[in-house]
């Protein structure tokens, strides 16, 4: 099983560093957030109950995790893609776990998300962001991104395979992302939310994603609460997207 | 005898109605070429992916080497190659890459990855091209490339769905050479096709397959001889503008000599007539038809083919079949079969 993840993780890597402007497609959101909405929210640091002084401190965690919902949204196509080809049949006749053609792929995911989440994070320290934890921080944010984007991916091949369709499995995605992000912690702090989007954005999982990784920039050391919470939310999301993206796959031509 | 696949009543029903298969049983020996002919949608992809595991069956058992294909798939994984319709290699990836990908999904070493992909590039010429992109391939080589990729493991036997559908008449005889190479080194192959000439080439047996169902089963050679004759086919003119009197009439006219066993009505002026002896009633046909004012416009003489076989049994023409599916293409461009 490790060694046939490895080879469909290196084939998908292949994939991904030959057609490297895949990587730059979902970070295209993400840049215009954190360079124009940043500026233009700014005065929201102001507000009484704030938690930050500068919005930059408290918008980047949400705009890395928009940048790890767009891009493991989009996990699910490589999936129809190898399903249209027909590659998918021959993955499943050989005689390897299912498990490994999907982990092959959730890696990759993982790899790109560290590549992109990279970027925003250097975006935003350029344009005045701080992490107080330093570069350990930095390597705690950038671990929960990608297991989150892990998890999450798992979701896109959910219904990727469901679907068979590469317009609805990346409709899916566009469509959700926002609500998702609006609905959490991710770009006003929830005590300042209106109560029934408090109750919401409580229940959201993106809200502890963000709540984790924006704990490593603004607090002076390690929020060892706030980083447990969010790799429960990472394990209970991953555990049903991983099963249920393997009982579909078990089920596919059936 | 030893059996490679043994089949009993197989069944495959779509969404609780569409019968893809219908009842079939067949077998297949160790180290033999055997091929199902039909045309499309007769049930040959959806019996191959039962067989390799790819889909399940409604209900009647299927062995392949005595492993049952629904409680015991991944012993069958093991031991097969597969192939199907479609091009199945990523054209990202080189040729060379694509062959490491599937021997280290077979767990083959580094070493004797290598060693088997040199091997199988040398047996299907694709040496010179192992290091290009199977992008830039031509449609026989990345066909050629699939077949590599499915043989990496050595395997008992090889399924190939069409393997030669869509690619041009040279690559097509290329690929022929191939498969009759494999099947010499001992590779147990089962094959589909809809082309007559490719079934009588490269089976030693074949299995005639329409709606679902084994219609005939046995060698090309004894199946021609079933037929027991040759085929003649009339071209009627019509006279009267309405074609079917005249037909008929010629059905009528023909009926009850002695050579000849069977006429079967082809559309609305073609007539094929099944003989012995052919060559030696044509005088006697077309003196007959002429008593009766009846127009000849075209007669054709053929010695018994598969393309008889096919039509004794199926009471239809197999390149009838053929030429639907290509207007159908025309008209609806390319369509992916689910």
């Amino acid at each position: 099983m490790i060694t046939e993840t490895y080879a469909l993780f290196g084939r998908a890597m292949k994939k991904l560093l030959r057609s490297p402007v895949t990587i730059f497609f979902s970070l295209f959101m993400p840049l215009v957030w954190i360079t124009l909405f940043g500026q233009l929210f700014s005065k929201f640091a102001e507000m009484p109950g704030f938690p930050t002084k500068s919005y930059m401190d408290f918008f980047t965690a949400g705009v890395v995790v928009m940048t790890v919902l767009t891009s493991a949204f989009q996990s699910g196509l490589s999936i129809v893609l190898d399903m249209d080809s027909g590659f998918l049949d021959k993955l499943l006749v050989a005689p390897i776990n299912r498990l490994s053609i999907l982990m092959g792929r959730l890696l990759t995911d993982g790899v790109r998300i560290i590549i992109q989440a990279s970027i925003i994070i250097a975006v935003a320290l350029l344009m005045g962001a701080h992490i107080k934890t330093g570069f350990l921080g930095y390597l705690m944010m950038i671990i929960i991104a990608a297991c989150f984007g892990i998890a999450w991916a798992g979701l896109s091949n959910i219904i990727a395979i469901a679907t068979k369709n590469s317009e609805v499995t990346m409709m899916a995605g566009m469509l959700l992302t926002f609500p998702i992000l609006f609905m959490s912690s991710a770009l006003m702090p929830i005590n300042l939310q209106p109560k029934w989007m408090e109750t919401v954005a409580k229940a959201n999982p993106a809200s502890y994603i963000v709540d984790g990784i924006r704990s490593l920039m603004v607090s002076a050391t390690f929020d060892w609460a706030l980083i447990a919470k969010a790799f429960i939310v990472i394990i209970v999301v991953a555990l049903f997207s991983i099963s249920g993206s393997i009982i579909m796959l078990r089920r596919v031509n059936h | 005898m030893n059996e490679a696949v043994k089949v009993e009543h197989l069944t495959k029903i779509y969404n609780h109605s569409i019968k893809a298969v219908d009842d079939i049983s067949f077998y297949l020996k160790e180290g033999e070429a055997f091929g199902f002919l039909g045309p499309n949608g007769a049930g040959k992809t959806t019996t191959i992916k039962m067989l390799t595991t790819l889909i399940s069956k409604t209900s009647g058992q299927a062995y392949v080497y005595g492993n049952e294909i629904s409680s015991n798939s991944i012993a069958i994984r093991k031991l097969i190659g597969y192939t199907a319709q479609d091009i199945e290699v990523d054209e990202d990836l080189t040729g060379r890459e694509n062959m490491i990908l599937s021997s280290r999904l077979y767990h083959l070493s580094a070493a004797k990855a290598r060693q088997r992909g040199n091997e199988l590039f040398e047996i299907l010429g694709l040496t010179e091209a192992a290091d290009r992109s199977a992008g830039t391939y031509s449609g026989g080589m990345r066909k050629r490339l699939d077949i590599a990729t499915a043989l990496v493991h050595d395997p008992k036997i090889i399924f190939l769905d069409e393997p030669t559908t869509g690619l041009d008449p040279q690559s097509r005889f290329a690929l022929w050479d191939y498969i009759k190479g494999l099947n010499q080194k001992g590779t147990t192959i089962f094959l589909t096709t809809q082309y007559m000439e490719e079934a009588d080439n490269l089976c030693e047996r074949l299995a005639i397959i329409d709606n679902g169902k084994i219609v005939a089963e046995g060698t090309p050679e004894h199946l021609k001889e079933e037929i027991g004759g040759d085929t003649i086919t009339l071209e009627i003119k019509d006279s009267s503008n309405s074609g079917v009197t005249s037909r008929d009439n010629a059905v009528k006219t023909l009926t009850g000599l002695p050579n000849i066993k069977d006429i079967k009505v082809l559309d609305n002026n073609r007539l094929s007539l099944n003989a012995a002896n052919g060559s030696y009633i044509i005088p006697e046909i077309v003196s007959l038809l002429q008593e009766q004012n009846i127009v000849l416009g075209r007669l054709e003489f053929a010695n018994s083919s598969l393309d008889d076989v096919f039509l004794k049994y199926t009471g239809h023409e197999l390149r009838v079949e053929e030429q639907k599916k290509k207007s159908n293409v025309m008209h609806h461009g390319r369509k992916r079969r689910s």
